[in-house]
């Protein structure tokens, strides 16, 4: 039956009443279609949006066009882990689950290989009948750091322990802990041609720094999502996200996300083969890609005009590229256009505190993808819980800054060598973005 | 929320009041905008929603209004614990959290915005909060969830053949219909032949006509229509051409 509930009422009042303040923080900011969509384009952005916040149901259900949760999953909706679309924290202590965070699993190989038992993430949950994989507890150990002027900062190194393991031991494994990022502004970052990825790789550049494309598959695609950058475009991580978070089939992935071990798991029902259609996948991805970057905010600011200055002079811009083009897109607002992610999109050693030890395709387990900086200074008005870097141990942007070695070691030893004023442009420039 | 203005002013009059509005209304498709969207945009004046919507909307940065009106109904949420739940202690605990001051506290958070179901937590609040019990005092919260349990699907479908379906058609009418009124022209008789429901309100609170109707769920697979659906529906066109006949006697 089709139902068309509500009624946006086109009744013109004689009185309206007065208007209630509205909240000063636009908790929604990274939620806006990239201006200059059309009717249709705009229909089509918010039947993606749609799916995007719905929540999935274990099949058989009576609504089919969104059945198909599990066997096996991590959460029920994309903004359970990108919440309005903003980033995902990590749990506070080992009482607390997984809300927006996930730990990926392989044993030693490149690509990486799945666990033989447990996939290729641990996914908490199970549909009824189904056990859940068990849980990653995660158990925070602190560290003082103190800067040149005596400042101490407590820094947090999580640690985690698998526990209520449904499937037998777990054994060696390489493991990492992975927190949802915010995904406006995803279309450009796409749209990104690869020999411009290339091109900046081949850069010279100051302070030991590199940066390296990562290359996947015989083909040897230029890899952009992820935090390793192990996908190459936009609609194979959104797919991927659907089958390894939610266990949600795709053209993409056809098969469910159930291991020979897991014999329950791979008698469930499922809710459509696929369970993503096509049109659905397209719909979603369109959505994701049109949504417009975050916009930046007191570009006037004494603070920030001289924090962008520091931005460079540290060296932060060797590899959080302020601007970068996309090269031609099918998409007309996605087509040559210059933006503002503040990443590379390449890889580059970050040190061994960082260090998730597990390669992935030609990242090293030293490497990860310079993260987009865009947004950051909304993220915490959007999630009070959000947690900065991969596995959100940063609980503010100067213990990110702090955790950087490798390729950015000499960017941080400029920030902990600054005076307190200096640190606080930085920063203050940080959050205009 | 249909039946809400259906108790509230009566069956006649509510159908007949729907049916002004829903005539002057942009209807909103499931996986489509929201009405909040529709609002802040600038589209439409005015939208009928469920007050959370809303008020997470405004609580996240929105510049909107949202009113409660002086007759309306509580859809409350439930908690419970499953029979076979694993860990009963737990869940018994959790429930009990939920339930408590620092728990029903949590509702207000601006991603949740419901309405606590404790009458203390309201004290605590800022600002100018609704306050059901203070509604319900004043005599606003009349509704009767034991007569619009069991007919909220067949609502629902008499809502469909009667305004949804025929909407572009209804919108037309009733633009020819406030022209004829401008023009100071008699429409009493075609207004009636637009406000009428194709059925009385003995006929819908009838148990077999419930049964057929069914349990009616959004977004579940679209099933053919009853026979009385497509009474209503033939009721409804007869009464709709017989208005367009009348409004083009007018006019000649």
């Amino acid at each position: 039956m089709k139902i068309r509930l509500l009624l946006a009422g086109a009744l013109l009042l004689a009185a309206l009443p007065g208007f209630a303040e509205p909240s000063t923080v636009d908790r929604d900011i990274l939620t806006r279609p990239l201006p200059g969509l059309n009717d249709e384009e705009l229909q089509r952005f918010l039947r993606g949006r749609s799916l995007f916040r719905q929540s999935w149901v274990i099949a058989p259900a009576s609504d089919t066009e969104v059945d198909g949760l599990g066997p096996l999953y991590n959460r029920i909706a994309c903004i359970s882990c990108h919440p309005r679309n903003g980033r995902g924290g990590a749990p506070s202590g080992p009482q607390e689950r997984m809300q927006s965070m996930l730990v990926r699993l392989s044993v030693p190989g490149s690509p990486p290989r799945p666990h033989p038992v447990y996939g290729d993430q641990l996914n908490e949950e199970g549909i009824p009948g189904v056990a859940g994989e068990g849980r990653a507890e995660v158990h925070w150990q602190t560290q003082n750091m103190t800067l040149a002027d005596g400042h101490v900062v407590e820094l947090r190194i999580p640690e985690l322990r698998f526990v209520e393991l449904a499937y037998g031991n777990i054994g060696p494994v390489l493991v990492s802990p992975r927190v949802g990022p915010h995904v406006a502004g995803l279309g450009l970052l796409n749209a990104v041609d690869a020999r411009t990825l290339a091109a900046l790789a081949r850069e010279p550049k100051t302070d030991g720094v590199t940066g390296q494309v990562n290359r996947l598959g015989r083909q040897r695609l230029a890899g952009r999502f992820g935090l390793k950058a192990n996908t190459a475009d936009l609609r194979g991580q959104i797919a991927g996200a659907f089958h390894g978070d939610m266990s949600i089939t795709s053209p993409l992935f056809p098969r469910e996300n159930c291991t020979p071990a897991q014999p329950a798991c791979r008698k469930a029902p499922n809710g459509g083969q696929p369970e993503l259609s096509a049109g659905q996948l397209d719909d979603i991805t369109f959505y994701v890609a049109h949504l417009a970057p975050p916009p930046r905010r007191n570009t006037e600011v004494p603070e920030v005009k001289r924090g962008e200055t520091l931005f460079t002079a540290f060296g932060c811009a060797a590899c959080h590229r302020p601007t970068l083009h996309t090269g031609k897109s099918p998409h007309r607002l996605l087509d040559r256009r210059p933006f503002s992610p503040y990443t590379d999109l390449l890889l580059h050693d970050m040190g061994p505190a960082l260090a998730d030890n597990r390669p992935d395709h030609a990242a090293s387990g030293r490497q990860w993808r310079t993260a987009p900086l865009w947004g950051i200074g909304m993220l915490a008005a959007i999630n009070e819980n959000v947690g900065f870097l991969h596995d959100g141990r940063a609980r503010t942007i100067e213990e990110a800054i702090l955790w950087h070695g490798g390729e950015g070691e000499a960017a941080r030893r400029r920030y902990s060598e600054a005076d307190a004023a200096t640190r606080r442009d930085l920063i203050e420039f940080l959050n205009s973005l | 929320m249909i039946d809400i203005v259906l108790q509230a002013w009566g069956w006649e009059r509510g159908w007949a009041l729907w049916s002004e509005i829903a005539a002057n209304a942009v209807l909103i498709d499931r996986g489509s905008t929201f009405v909040t969207d529709e609002i802040v945009a600038g589209r439409s004046a005015v939208g009928i929603s469920i007050d959370f919507f809303v008020n997470s909307a405004i609580a996240n940065g929105a510049s909107l209004d949202f009113i409660y009106p002086a007759h309306t109904g509580l859809n409350p949420a439930h908690i419970a614990v499953t029979r076979d739940s694993g860990n009963p202690a737990g869940a018994a605990a959790f429930a009990g959290f939920i339930l408590s001051p620092a728990g029903q506290s949590l509702l207000t958070h601006p991603d949740i915005r419901r309405l606590p179901v404790r009458p203390d937590v309201y004290n605590e609040l800022p600002g100018k909060q609704y306050n059901p019990f203070a509604a319900a005092a004043n005599g606003g919260l009349q509704f009767d969830s034991d007569t619009a349990r069991p007919r909220l699907a067949t609502l629902a479908a008499v809502f469909q053949q009667m305004l949804v379906e025929p909407h572009d058609e209804l919108r037309e009418l009733w633009q020819r219909v406030r022209q004829a009124e401008a023009a100071g022209q008699p429409t009493g008789t075609i207004r009636e032949l637009l406000t009428r429901p194709p059925l009385d309100e003995a006929a819908a609170n009838s148990p077999e006509l419930q049964r057929l109707i069914g349990l009616r769920l959004e977004g579940g697979r679209e099933a053919a229509l009853t026979h009385a659906e497509l009474t209503w529906r033939d009721r409804c066109t007869q009464q709709r051409r017989q208005a367009a006949q009348l409004l083009g006697a007018l006019k000649a």
